[in-house]
């Protein structure tokens, strides 16, 4: 009896861990982007940084590049228009890109 | 319409101190705006028939404020009544990198405050072959003048001038964003849509600008980053250029050191035999002279520092510095910025927390000001240096290890280990909820503007001289009347308890004469302060003559060495050429040990590492923090830290 209740809550589970999945491929930010590969800002997820973050030029449809990562993989250095920004991965994962 | 007064603005990176520097060349002043900590940097431009003045505003990316550095810029713009509110703006822009730099542009011009344009060319933008279309920009902007500069070789300087004499307003003022009023602006989002809505502007305005635009082009990493960055040549080239600048600035500066020690000794010895005995010669030769001796003293040293840092600044390298630090520093509290302030610190603490106005997020900012002065500056130099030659034995370690230069570097490991300790611990008593952050410009690697550098370097020697030097001075001449004077008649009664020999030369006068000055020492007022004292720092090991050095060093660490040399000198009658240090080895307690055992002399280094013996930091720490909270809880952790620290080694060693 309680067999296909289990199934459920296992489907269940599948179909959120799916839905997860979809939506961080979805959501993928500046701060998971391999070094070198050129992306598009698509969005900047609210918080309190967000203007500062646009004012240094991340609006979006901005180009940007990951050009290089200091030693321990944080913070990066992105290549903005010509410019080159470094930031840390909490502050480039509220980029969102594509 | 002739200005009077003008303010510089720019994005960080842009030339814009280049400009200013000038423009002004060395008729600069360092000053203060009403209200705030940040440096007001000002300086008179001539034209052919007045003078302006001409506000370097520190260098921002938005009018909107992130740190306690931008938030000058928009009091001083938005308020009329602000007594640096300028007439005219110069918005400095840097040509290889206008969408950004013109969204400041946009800000001020909305303000309607008048404004000029200046296109700071790099070589880079020249050589490109990039060009600016004028027609098209004037018919957006009749009112604002653009100058194309090169900063670097000083072209286009002239036609600034012109332009600041001709005169520019903003009659014909044509909104970028409609109805704008920056005082409604406070909130983020609206920011958000204002930001988005002046970055449509300035893509159009761009396409239409820019004649030739190369932006498409391939960005390639420079091969200075790939090595500076790496993550082992990165920390080793880093860890070389600081081993070789302090081997610069300890090599290099001893030569100009000893020349100063010499002249001031000279001049001492001179005014005492020509000029007539009596209380204003002494005032002149053991006060005053000394005390001017000991601020010029550390110019050598303080001027080959900025000058290091300067030309590492300059260059490219510092931002660098930030990038592969940052990581590092963030567990203990800190910021890559911190760096830099610490680092800085090593040299003289006051322009340590000067420099901690980059780091926006206060906490941050507040643990670097509280920790900088654990790193042992240049002012304990001398206090270590004498102590080590005092106690530790000249030999080798391990061969090829000279001990005191092990011991030497100990003292300055322990600071640094201190520091980063402490750290740790604020770092979770001190609560905040701004968020830290880092996003900084790494801008491209450049040969240094030597004319930067040395204003820059001119202007730090100057605060040193001025804010600093006013203090050991005023502190050599308390020194020398707190050494000369007692209350009443306490002097005389002391010296008169004393047996006259009956012979009225050799030996027996000489011990009387020496009997006679140690009485009028412990009975002046400075004595009497050691001494009540000494009960407190016995347990450490130090008598009453290292307790009126201590009291001195309060006012700055390196008056330990001149207050020691006046006590001791005080109690020399000038005959004996003995150095101060083997009149220190001869001191003994009254049971016959010495006081400067390797004990003493160990705990009183580790008191020098970890105490708050210096007003000048203290002073800036309050002006930093806007309160005498922070030094007084900076004052207390470090001295309960210098007792038991030095305490422990005492009994460790005894």
């Amino acid at each position: 009896m309680k067999i296909p209740f289990l199934w459920y809550i296992n489907l269940s589970f599948i179909i959120v861990n799916l839905h997860l999945y979809n939506h961080s491929k979805l959501s993928q930010t500046l701060a998971n982007i391999a070094l070198g590969s050129k992306v598009k800002v698509k969005n900047l997820i609210v918080s309190e940084i967000s203007s500062k973050l646009l004012e240094m030029g991340l609006y979006s449809g901005q180009e940007v590049e990951v050009l290089f990562k200091a030693p321990f993989g944080d913070p990066i250095a992105v290549n903005i228009n010509g410019y080159v920004l470094s930031l840390r991965l909490n502050e480039a994962s509220l980029v969102e890109v594509i | 319409m002739k200005f009077q007064k003008i303010a510089l603005i720019g994005n960080p990176n842009t030339g814009k101190t280049s400009i200013f520097n000038r423009l002004t060349g060395l008729n600069q002043h360092v000053g203060n705006f009403p209200g705030v900590t940040v440096d007001k940097k000002s300086g008179k431009l001539k034209l052919s028939e007045t003078t302006v003045e001409i506000i370097d505003l520190p260098g921002t990316y938005s009018i909107y404020p992130r740190s306690k550095d931008e938030q000058v810029v928009l009091d001083v713009l938005k308020n009329k009544n602000h007594p640096d509110h300028p007439e005219a703006l110069i918005v400095v822009v840097d040509a290889s990198n206008l969408e950004r730099n013109l969204l400041l542009f946009t800000q001020v011009y909305d303000l309607q405050i008048p404004v000029m344009l200046v296109l700071n060319m790099s070589d880079v933008a020249f050589k490109s072959g990039k060009k600016f279309n004028h027609e098209v920009f004037h018919s957006r902007f009749p009112n604002v003048p653009v100058v194309e500069t090169n900063a670097r070789i000083g072209t286009g300087i002239n036609r600034i001038i012109e332009n600041i004499e001709k005169g520019f307003d903003c009659e014909q003022f044509q909104a970028i964003i409609p109805e704008y009023d920056i005082h409604s602006e406070s909130n983020s989002d609206n920011q958000t849509l204002e930001t988005n809505k002046r970055y449509q502007f300035i893509k159009e305005l761009i396409s239409k600008i820019i004649l030739q635009d190369d932006n498409k082009k391939q960005f390639k990493v420079s091969k200075f980053d790939k090595v500076l960055i790496h993550p082992v040549f990165g920390y080793l080239i880093f860890a070389s250029i600081l081993l070789l600048l302090f081997q610069l600035i300890f090599s290099l500066a001893s030569y100009p050191m000893d020349m100063i020690d010499g002249v001031f000794g000279t001049l001492s010895e001179n005014i005492q035999a020509k000029l007539p005995a009596g209380l204003f010669t002494d005032l002149l030769s053991q006060g005053i002279v000394p005390g001017l001796g000991g601020v010029i003293i550390f110019i050598p040293q303080i001027a080959l520092l900025f000058l290091c840092l300067g030309i590492l600044e300059e260059t490219g390298y510092m931002s660098r510095v930030v990038f592969i630090m940052d990581r590092l520093m963030r567990p203990f509290g800190l910021n890559g910025k911190s760096v830099v302030p610490l680092l800085s610190s090593a040299a003289c603490a006051i322009p340590g927390i000067m420099a901690t106005r980059t780091i926006s997020n206060w906490k941050e900012r507040l643990i670097t000001i509280m920790v900088a002065p654990l790193m042992s500056c240049s002012a304990r130099i001398p206090v270590y240096t004498l102590l080590i030659a005092l106690v530790i034995p000249s030999q080798k370690v391990l061969g090829f290890l000279n001990l005191q230069g092990l011991v030497l570097f100990s003292l300055y490991a322990l600071g640094l280990i201190s520091a980063l300790l402490v750290s740790l611990v604020m770092k979770w008593l001190i609560k905040s909820n701004e968020a830290s952050i880092l996003m900084l410009e790494l801008p491209d690697f450049k040969a240094p503007r030597w004319g930067n550098v040395f204003i820059s370097l001119f202007e730090k020697i100057k605060i040193f001289i001025f804010d600093a030097g006013k203090v050991i001075l005023a502190v050599s001449i308390i020194l020398w009347a707190m050494a000369s004077f007692g209350p009443g008649d306490r002097i005389e009664k002391a010296v008169q308890k004393i047996e006259k020999p009956v012979q009225k030369s050799g030996p027996q006068m000489e011990a009387y004469e020496l009997d006679v000055k140690n009485a009028k020492l412990e009975n002046s007022y400075m004595g009497i302060l050691g001494k009540t004292i000494e009960p407190v720092i016995k347990p450490i090991g130090y008598d009453w003559k290292i307790g009126i050095s201590l009291l001195t060093s309060f006012a700055a660490r390196e008056v330990f060495v001149g207050s020691m040399a006046t006590i001791y000198s005080v109690q020399d009658d000038g005959e004996t050429n003995l150095g101060l240090i083997q009149k220190m080895r001869a001191e003994k307690w009254s049971d016959g040990k010495p006081v400067y055992s390797l004990a003493a002399g160990l705990s009183l280094m580790v008191f020098y590492v970890y105490a708050m013996q210096c007003m000048a930091t203290l002073a800036i720490v309050k002006r930093e923090t806007k309160s005498w909270k922070w030094p007084l809880i900076q004052i207390l952790y470090m001295g309960t830290l210098a007792y038991f620290a030095s305490f422990i080694v005492f009994k460790l060693f005894s």
